[in-house]
């Protein structure tokens, strides 16, 4: 090495604190579906508190095939009433209500089941994992009044990790990822995310190149 | 006595009894519509997919004008 070149190089090193370049390596801009677990570059995507040039990198919700048991259930209870119509011969003795309070009753129940897939869904909708050029923010609700907003800066990440526990994970490859901050500040997890592999890859290749 | 009498009226009378609580579940339910419909108002101002949101908040208002809807015509018709 030349000796000038020598020169420049010793002394003190200052990081880069500069935002990173957005990371086009592993995706094309995607347009967002209302049904999409997985997005790079979503477009059409704005959320709160976004600065002007900060842009979405990753967007990740829990993987579809976790929607399974909700969507069994509600489809069970939409066949539940013409079922008891079948053996209404059997009940009608017991219940002797008029015909119109059986509509209302009706009626109420399938608003009920429009209800619990409108709360399930929003949960899974809302349970969202932003990657932004700047930072991760990762919204969780569980139930309708509860949800938790956390966000950390890219630069204050660690270390990012993913587990793929089962076989049911395995097959439909999701898992859980963890992004570990750094000191007493909290650890970020996108749980049940669609290729978490990919995930990982982006986040690494974000904070540096860490992995 | 009177109140007696009113309570064993209402519970021969099967139908009369079902009206009350399906009633009361739909008034309870519209406080829950009401609530969901915030909710989502309010989770669509912290992510807000363009495309799909104004559908997502529309949903949960017809869901919140149907429960009241439900409850007028259970109140005035029955």
């Amino acid at each position: 090495m030349p000796e000038e070149q020598e020169k420049e190089l010793t002394g003190e090193f200052i990081l880069n604190n500069e935002k990173q370049p957005v990371t086009k390596a592993l995706g094309e801009e995607e347009n967002l579906h209302f049904y999409s677990s997985l997005s790079y570059h979503p477009k059409k995507v704005k959320f709160e508190n976004q600065e002007k040039d900060e842009e979405i990198v990753l967007l990740v919700r829990r993987d579809l095939i976790t929607n399974v048991p909700w969507i069994l259930t509600a489809l069970i209870l939409i066949f539940i009433p013409p079922l008891l119509f079948l053996f209404s011969d059997f009940i009608t003795p017991f219940i002797q209500i008029s015909p119109q309070t059986q509509l209302v009753s009706i009626l109420f129940y399938y608003l009920a089941i429009f209800g619990f897939i409108l709360v399930e869904f929003t949960l899974w909708y809302f349970n969202v994992g932003l990657v932004t050029n700047i930072r991760i923010i990762d919204l969780d609700v569980s139930g309708i009044l509860y949800k938790h907003v956390s966000e950390t800066r890219l630069n204050l990440i660690e270390d990012v990790s993913y587990s793929q526990v089962g076989s049911v994970r395995s097959v439909f490859n999701y898992g859980d990822v963890l992004i570990q901050t750094a000191g007493t500040l909290a650890n970020f997890e996108f749980d049940r995310a669609p290729e978490p592999a990919r995930i990982v890859r982006v986040i690494a290749d974000m904070i540096g190149g860490k992995h | 006595m009177e109140l007696f009498q009113f309570l064993i009226q209402l519970f021969s009378n099967q139908d009369l009894l079902f009206r009350i609580i399906l009633i009361i579940l739909i008034s309870f339910y519209i406080l829950f519509a009401l609530i969901l419909a915030m909710q989502i108002r309010n989770l669509n101002r912290i992510v807000n997919q363009i495309t799909f949101s104004p559908i997502f908040k529309l949903l949960s208002f017809i869901h919140l004008g149907a429960a009241i809807a439900l409850l007028i015509f259970t109140v005035l018709f029955l």
